[in-house]
């Protein structure tokens, strides 16, 4: 009964005896290269480059280490696995996500989902969408966080309309993402702020506007804006484009005027955050990326004329 | 009232009938007396959110109801995302209060009321004045359009959509309907009704582009 010890065990429950290694984004770099200085404070931090890498202090004891490092002015970011970096800063340490794992987390976020229930058993992880070149973006994220290529599926409705899925079954994958919170219930999304830098900001809007964001042309002028049934999700979104300095628009319903199933929520970024938006967070939808190329063009339009 | 939601986006197609039907074999009691299945989504090139409400009387028609509803949306025109199908179990007939009966000229004409109400209000603030002065104003402010549609198969289909372009939020309410009728689950548009609100409706965002000066109203 079982075959092979414990740690090959819980190996082969987690990832199928298959080796996952996350790849890093190449801005994370051994900072031998850098020849970065012996001993960076921050705060109550410490951070000590020995021989083969760099030692990590808090109140003077040691508490890590660490063979790679990169090391900026106001933190340090330690890559460590499956999408996850550690952040030293002087407001003190904190898990992040990686550019990729942040904006998968927004794609699932938006039309994706992560299940273990009666009708979804398995611990199965699934994103859908009508565009392919969006699934096509969601198995790149998914192999580059956890070393695994999704299932591909083409599914085809009745009136002859096809969507494209992808469905992942992994428990370690499953336990991840749930340990993150970003799926806490059915029809629900929650943003993990605590876990994004500027740049996983960005990332997590770029996934969830990929999925649930509009552009509409409204005359001659465009309206950019992401919508959910889910306001609290929708409220953390706001505040994702707070803590980057935007100024989101209040959300509202769309139907004010009768009580609905789920109401459906939106809120919109002022025009004048447009060109912001476009070079700071951009989607990932063909569709989407015609429009902002035509937003983009008539902003230097604008500024040509004066 | 008892209500329930049988299906979501990533669900296989085909739970949204199994779904159902296993509700309804559950929940409908004797003094139930109408089913109201819902289907909740969006339209996403253009950014309408829509609703399809069919009501029915009859348990054994739900699944199959439901399932052709679900069906149609997908099938209509862009990048349709149906977030729901929810039924709700009444124990009163709720498809009689639902009416719709103005006509579509009577809705145009509402709105082009409304829109030159609006223009007045915005050239009227005070805070807007320097921005509007010597130039066109383009009010868009977000609107509601209800159709009902008379069916053999329901009791009835209501179609719900808000949008903030009248001229879209009008092709599209016509399209879903002819999708209905089409898939046979609709037999004719009855009426129309316009939700809009001149006192309610805020500025949320103001560009300019030429001569006209563009202001978002929500």
């Amino acid at each position: 009964m079982g075959g092979g010890s414990a740690i090959k065990q819980s190996e082969r429950r987690s990832h199928q005896g298959e080796s996952v290694q996350g790849e890093y984004s190449s801005k994370e770099i051994d900072c031998q290269r850098g020849g970065p200085k012996a001993k960076k404070i921050l705060g109550k931090y410490e951070i000590h480059k020995t021989g083969d890498g760099y030692e990590l202090l808090k109140g003077g004891e040691p508490i890590g280490w660490f063979s790679v490092a990169v090391i900026e002015d106001d933190r340090v970011v330690y890559p460590l696995s499956h999408g996850i970096s550690l952040e030293v800063s002087e407001r003190g340490s904190r898990e992040i996500l990686i550019s990729e794992k942040a904006e998968l987390c927004g794609l699932i976020a938006s039309d994706g989902g992560i299940y273990s229930t009666k009708a979804h058993p398995h611990h199965e992880i699934h994103f859908s969408s009508k565009d392919r070149e969006l699934v096509e973006r969601y198995n790149e994220l998914f192999k580059k966080v956890y070393g695994i290529d999704p299932h591909h599926h083409y599914k085809k409705k009745s009136t002859g309309e096809s969507y494209f899925e992808s469905r992942a079954y992994y428990k370690g994958v499953y336990f991840d993402l749930l340990d993150l919170n970003i799926k806490p219930g059915a029809f629900k999304f929650r943003v993990p702020l605590m876990h994004l830098d500027r740049d996983g900001l960005r990332a997590y809007l770029r996934g969830f506007f990929s999925g649930d964001g509009y552009i509409t042309k409204d005359g001659e002028l465009f309206r950019i804006g992401l919508q959910s049934t889910c306001k609290e999700g929708l409220e953390e979104l706001q505040k994702a484009f707070e803590l980057l300095k935007f100024h989101p628009h209040e959300i509202h319903l769309w139907e004010k005027e009768k009580p609905k199933w789920r109401d459906q929520y939106h809120f919109s970024i002022p025009t004048y955050e447009h060109m912001r938006f476009i070079k700071e967070i951009s989607t990932y939808r063909p569709d989407h990326l015609k429009k902002l190329g035509e937003i983009e063009r008539r902003y230097k339009s604008r500024e040509n004329k004066g | 009232m008892n209500r329930a939601t049988v299906w979501g986006w990533g669900d296989d197609f085909e739970a949204v009938k199994t779904n159902s039907e296993k509700y309804v074999s559950k929940r409908w009691k004797e003094t139930t007396k109408e089913c109201a299945i819902g289907i909740t989504a969006k339209e996403r090139y253009e950014g309408t959110s829509f609703y399809i409400t069919a009501f029915t009387s009859d348990p054994k028609k739900v699944g199959e109801l439901a399932d052709r509803l679900l069906d149609t949306a997908l099938g209509l025109k862009g990048d349709v995302k149906v977030d729901f199908v929810t039924i709700v179990l009444s124990e009163d007939m709720v498809s009689e209060k639902e009416l719709y009966r103005d006509n579509s000229e009577h809705v145009e004409e509402e709105y082009r009321r409304c829109e030159k109400a609006l223009v007045a209000k915005v050239g009227a603030n005070p805070k807007m004045r320097a921005k509007v002065q010597g130039k066109k104003i383009v009010v868009i402010p977000e609107i509601a359009l209800t159709c009902e549609l008379e069916s053999d198969y329901a009791n009835k289909v209501i179609v719900d959509a808000t949008d903030s372009d009248f001229t879209r939020l009008k092709n599209f309410i016509h399209s879903l309907s002819e999708g209905l009728i089409k898939e046979g689950l609709a037999k004719s548009t009855v009426g129309f009704k316009l939700y809009e609100d001149v006192e309610k409706l805020k500025i949320e965002d103001i560009d300019a582009e030429g001569d006209e000066v563009y202001v978002w109203l929500v």
